[in-house]
């Protein structure tokens, strides 16, 4: 007897038929992830490097400027890798967000054509950024490993005056794990929020206008230029504080320069709240896609 | 015998607003929504109230489909047609899962694979090769699927030569022909098939025919076949259902179905254009109604050949422009493209148009072979920039011998495709 499917008019498809479905079309989800890192850097001079280009030249300016010019602490790190802590995960972040976002309106070609479960489009576009990351990621920990072994390589760099002289071991094996651990929290998150903003974008194309501008608001109410310490300086510093640990992007920030700092100083009570923030963006956001999922196409 | 698919009671109702203008406003919804709850919330509301601002929505929503029950046996080819927005689409959209049904349901035993777009997900950046995983990928195939029938897939497409360049540099009969092969090689219990067909050459499409037969009568495969392509539908499937306003108007052979598309109203000589699906086009200035004239038979469609055909359509501009261009082609039931007439071809000026305009067109004596054509429409804002609007299937009509020929004479394609009034004369 053949596998009989029933499609009624009932919103959701059952819990059951929908992980059937998408482990059946797995295959597809490679497909996408594959599709989407080939076709990136296709027909462009640099290719890869502009992976890695952008955050760099942001590093230097931000010393430059907030650091040399605003005479803004680093906590005691050296400039370039407060920065690099935080703009290569930021910029994952941001980038999976915004495709996430759009994803619904960039793939109407295939989901007005073709049946596969829609979590598969902005999941493949999201695991796509990781691609980025782990390149970005690795010319942080390269730079990391100059700064803690080979501190004679960046005489040129203290003597411009860019840096303060190298000062105590950064890197540490510690970085492995916690990569993992903090990346895939900050997947949930960007996978939790770029779900609700896909599903409101495919009806009003007003998200569209809204995404740019919440991942800049969002890049300056997380501390990436602003250390964390000098939010609680502040006269609402607590609240500040408080909001803080409602930004998953922030926790992850921390760890990371918390790693590099010789105390090796990991925020755990930041970290904690941040996963259950992530855990709930992530649960909301598959509840409202999957409850829109069906009916978007007709919006498309 | 036993049934693949089972539609029962099959309604879908769509907001006009989400059809013609795809994004809905943000601030109309929320004045809406502020607008509902402040009047739920207002104690001295009377009970009334809250329906009036819902009225305006009802008159916008429409039903693409009304109670549509159908019953395909398995290893039966289905056609389905239909005059262009009378709901043929939107049933292989709720039958292939891409959108939900209203009302109603669906069954069906087996595995499903539809097919409404050939090359969907195909990307320019990519390789051939890549493109038949990605492509198969998106159709549902395994990738050990794909990899075991690679061979056999570029062998069918005939572009073995140029499956590692990128397909943005094939031309597009090669994309197609890549395109369908993959389709072909599809392995499914059941197939919905929307026109496909309605690209590609003469001879590809003979091949992809055969190919569909071929694969339907070896595994006992169930088809759901949809097009304006009267002659494919008429060679692949022994029955036809015909859909008219959102349902099924007529369920039976092919020949009666076909027969009926052309005689019934279905075919009236007055149509809407607004909803029709298979456009494209910038939209600043759309085609609303077409109107065939002089015509004979019932539905006033019909012409003996070496009758001049004239009709009406009405084009909706947007902005003011000055001369714009406009024209048509028709096509033949094999979808060959046979005459492309453009109106500055012919010397024909718009001058100015703005709001709406009705032009008349008379086609003179085509002398086709009796037979089904269709046309497509086009404006466009000069001779050489893209169309604002350009309808496939935007009418179709019929020609039949004059009385003239006796009825003896038969008009077969394999013999000819033209009837020429030839001079003969006897010399000695």
């Amino acid at each position: 007897m053949k596998l009989e499917t029933v499609i009624s008019a009932d919103h959701r498809i059952k819990i059951f038929q929908y992980l059937a479905d998408l482990w059946h079309y797995r295959d597809l989800f490679w497909a996408l992830v594959e599709r989407d890192v080939k076709v990136r850097y296709k027909q462009t001079v640099f290719g890869i490097l502009w992976v890695i280009v952008p955050p760099l030249l942001l590093t230097v300016v931000f010393s430059v400027i907030f650091v040399r010019i605003a005479k803004m602490s680093t906590g005691g790190l050296p400039p370039p890798l407060f920065y690099l802590a935080a703009l290569i995960p930021w910029t994952c972040f941001s980038n999976g967000l915004s495709q996430a976002a759009g994803s619904m309106e960039s793939g109407a070609g295939l989901i007005s054509k073709v049946y596969f479960p829609r979590l598969i489009v902005p999941g493949a576009m999201l695991l796509a950024t990781v691609v980025d990351f782990v390149i970005g990621w690795a010319l942080f920990n390269v730079v990391a490993i100059i700064w803690t072994y080979f501190p004679s390589l960046l005489v040129a760099l203290t003597e411009n005056g860019v840096t303060e002289p190298p000062m105590s071991v950064f890197w540490t094996w510690k970085f492995i794990p916690f990569t993992v651990v903090l990346l895939s929290l900050q997947l949930c998150a960007a996978m939790g929020i770029g779900l609700v903003l896909a599903v409101l974008n495919a009806q009003y194309r007003d998200i569209r206008y809204v995404t740019p501008f919440l991942v800049q608001m969002a890049f300056w109410v997380t501390p990436i230029v602003v250390p964390l310490q000098r939010f609680g300086e502040t006269r609402f510093g607590e609240s500040l504080k408080f909001l803080l640990y409602l930004n998953p992007m922030a926790g992850v920030i921390e760890t990371y320069r918390g790693l590099l700092a010789e105390s090796s100083y990991i925020p755990y009570k930041m970290l904690a709240a941040n996963f259950c923030v992530a855990a709930a963006f992530l649960m909301f956001g598959i509840w409202f896609f999957r409850k829109r999922e069906q009916r978007l196409v007709d919006f498309l | 015998m036993s049934w693949a698919i089972k539609v029962e009671h099959l309604d879908k109702k769509y907001r006009r607003g989400g059809v013609v203008m795809p994004s809905t406003n943000l601030r109309e919804t929320i004045t809406h929504v502020t607008r509902q709850t402040l009047t739920r919330l207002n104690p001295f509301r009377r009970s009334h109230a809250t329906g009036s601002g819902r009225k305006s929505a009802d008159s916008v929503e429409f039903w693409a489909l009304r109670g549509v029950n159908l019953e395909v046996q398995e290893g039966e080819i289905l056609g389905v047609i239909g005059a262009n927005g009378a709901g043929k689409s939107t049933l292989l959209k709720i039958m292939s899962r891409i959108t939900a049904p209203t009302q109603g349901s669906v069954r069906y035993r087996g595995r499903v694979a539809s097919l409404l777009e050939v090359g969907t997900g195909f990307h320019r950046e990519l390789t051939g090769r890549e493109n038949i995983f990605l492509n198969g990928a998106i159709l549902g195939m395994r990738r050990e699927e794909i990899r075991r029938k690679l061979g056999e897939i570029i062998a069918f497409s005939g572009v073995e030569k140029f499956i590692d360049t990128p397909v943005k540099f094939y031309s597009s009969g090669m994309y197609l022909r890549l395109a369908f092969s993959v389709a072909a090689h599809l392995q499914a219990d059941i197939l919905l098939v929307d026109e496909v067909l309605a690209v590609g050459d003469a001879a590809f499409q003979e091949k992809c025919i055969g190919k569909m037969r071929d694969v339907t009568s070896q595994s006992g495969r169930t088809v759901l076949f949809v097009s304006h392509n009267m002659d494919a539908v008429h060679k692949l499937c022994p029955r036809t259902i015909l859909i008219s306003k959102g349902k099924v108007a007529f369920d039976g052979p092919t020949s009666s179905a076909i027969e009926q598309y052309f005689g019934s109203s279905e075919l009236q000589k007055k149509r809407s254009l607004i909803a029709a699906d298979i456009r494209s086009g910038s939209g600043e200035a759309r085609y609303v109604e077409v109107e065939m004239l002089d015509g004979k038979g019932v539905s006033g469609c019909e012409y003996s050949f070496d009758s001049p055909i004239r009709f009406r359509a009405t084009i909706e501009f947007s902005k003011p422009m000055d001369n714009p261009t406009a024209g048509y082609v028709i096509f033949s039931g094999r979808n060959i493209a046979l005459v492309d007439a453009r109106a500055h071809w012919d010397g024909f000026q718009f001058g100015r148009c703005e709001g709406r305009k009705t032009l008349e067109v008379v086609i003179p004596p085509l002398n086709f072979y009796p037979g089904i054509y269709t046309v497509q429409l086009w404006v466009s804002p000069s001779p050489t920039l893209p169309v604002m609007d350009e309808i496939n299937g935007a009418f179709t009509f019929r020609l039949v011998p004059p009385p003239h020929i006796p009825k003896e004479r038969e008009f077969f394609d394999i013999w000819g495709a033209v009837h020429v009034a030839t001079q003969w004369k006897l010399l000695s």
